[in-house]
């Protein structure tokens, strides 16, 4: 998969948002708070031409002590919810 | 050349058209200094008012929009921009605006009465503020204002919500308060501090006061049965206070711009959500809830405790 261009990923207070900008997203209107390990993952994400779920694991395995089994499932769900949010394309 | 300093920024009114500038006087008069007197502040921008020119060539239309009683197009090309204003129900052209890219030099032709070219120079004149002025930690509001012991209150909502009539209520009702602006504030950020001010832009009603104060909390409004208020978090308000701005989204560093100011107001000011009727309650519950005021109002030798009566966030009974 592979997360659409034209998301800026922002600081407010703390927290992490991402907002769309430009022509690409002119009626992305709605602001996406990510936790702390979603933005992680875009961050690390965010320009690559494609990655898998399995990329994802990989990831968070390397930064956060998370057992593989639970990394794979919640970084399925978080792709799931990406592409739902219309913030990612499979 | 008229001289303007709005929100410490220092905009140039360049038109020969005596009509025009008689008609745009009551709005811009409160806003004018002489030339000498703001030679020190950098020009933001300036708008000259000069014969037909020829439309930009190349061109892509980026958006159109309703703007008030016109139709406006916004079109770009390398060598900048220009926006158009139309008739609303022909739309002929009867206004035109091109600018540089950064919106610090722009020039115009009108036409019509000195009623209609008023209107859109004066348009014109708030677009680019908006636009240029984002630049410098400033954002030009849809909102109305009430200060009250040195700090304003904006109101926010979708256009038909009732700021108006909410700010009408605080008037009526809360001891104190005077009106800053009934449309289009503008907030800045200025040594660390939310600073709302008066401007030439009010909407409809007769506004333009030359004045500013501490931001004490903005407030958006929404139509309830009964009344009540709660203080966002970050994230919430950041996309509350988003749309209440004047931007342009396809312009990537204005919106930049635009979102740094924007998160930069959050991080130092109270953002609320107000479920209110459009009654009495609403003013009480409002003014209380963000600590504009502690209730208690005289007069007549009467001291109503209007707290006992109508905490805020409970429903009360209408007025007869």
């Amino acid at each position: 998969m592979k997360l659409k261009s034209g998301f800026a990923l922002r600081d407010i207070c703390g927290e992490k948002v991402l907002v769309a900008e430009g022509l690409e997203n002119i009626d992305f209107s709605k602001i996406v708070n990510l936790n702390e390990t979603a933005a992680y993952l875009w961050e690390k994400l965010d320009g690559r031409d494609a990655f898998t779920v399995d990329d994802m694991v990989a990831l968070l395995c390397d930064e956060y002590d998370v057992a593989a089994d639970v990394a794979s499932a919640d970084c399925a769900e978080l792709a799931r919810r990406w592409v739902e949010a219309g913030l990612a394309m499979e | 050349m008229k001289h303007c300093i709005i929100a410490d920024l220092h905009v140039v009114i360049d038109s020969d058209d005596k009509p025009l500038l008689d008609v745009l006087a009551p709005r811009y008069a409160p806003f004018c200094h002489r030339a000498s007197d703001c030679a020190e502040v950098p020009v933001l921008f300036a708008l000259h008012h000069v014969e037909r020119f020829e439309p930009l060539a190349n061109a892509t239309q980026m958006a159109d929009f309703e703007c008030q009683d016109t139709w406006c197009v916004y079109e770009q090309s390398e060598k900048g921009v220009q926006i158009t204003l139309q008739d609303l129900t022909t739309r002929q052209d009867i206004a035109q605006m091109q600018c540089d890219a950064s919106f610090s030099d722009a020039k115009c032709w009108l036409t019509g009465d000195a009623v209609q070219r008023e209107y859109c120079y004066s348009n014109f004149l708030m677009m680019l503020f908006a636009f240029a002025a984002m630049r410098h930690q400033t954002l030009l509001f849809h909102a109305s204002v009430i200060a009250r012991e040195g700090k304003a209150y904006l109101f926010l909502a979708k256009s038909g919500t009732g700021k108006s009539t909410h700010s009408t209520l605080w008037l009526k009702h809360v001891p104190g308060c005077q009106l800053v602006n009934d449309d289009n504030p503008v907030v800045g950020v200025r040594d660390g501090k939310v600073i709302v001010y008066g401007s030439p832009w009010s909407g409809k009603t007769n506004c333009y006061r030359n004045v500013s104060f501490e931001v004490g909390g903005f407030v958006r409004i929404n139509r309830a049965p009964e009344c009540s208020i709660q203080r966002q978090s970050p994230v919430s308000a950041f996309a509350l206070l988003l749309p209440s701005c004047s931007g342009v989204k396809w312009d990537k560093k204005l919106y930049r711009a635009q979102c740094d100011t924007t998160a930069a107001v959050v991080s130092r000011s109270a953002i609320y959500e107000l479920y209110c009727t459009p009654y009495r309650e609403a003013a009480v519950t409002c003014s209380i809830g963000v600590g504009a005021w502690d209730g208690v109002s005289s007069g007549d030798g009467f001291a109503v405790n209007e707290k006992s009566l109508k905490p805020a966030g409970v429903t009360l009974p209408q007025e007869p």
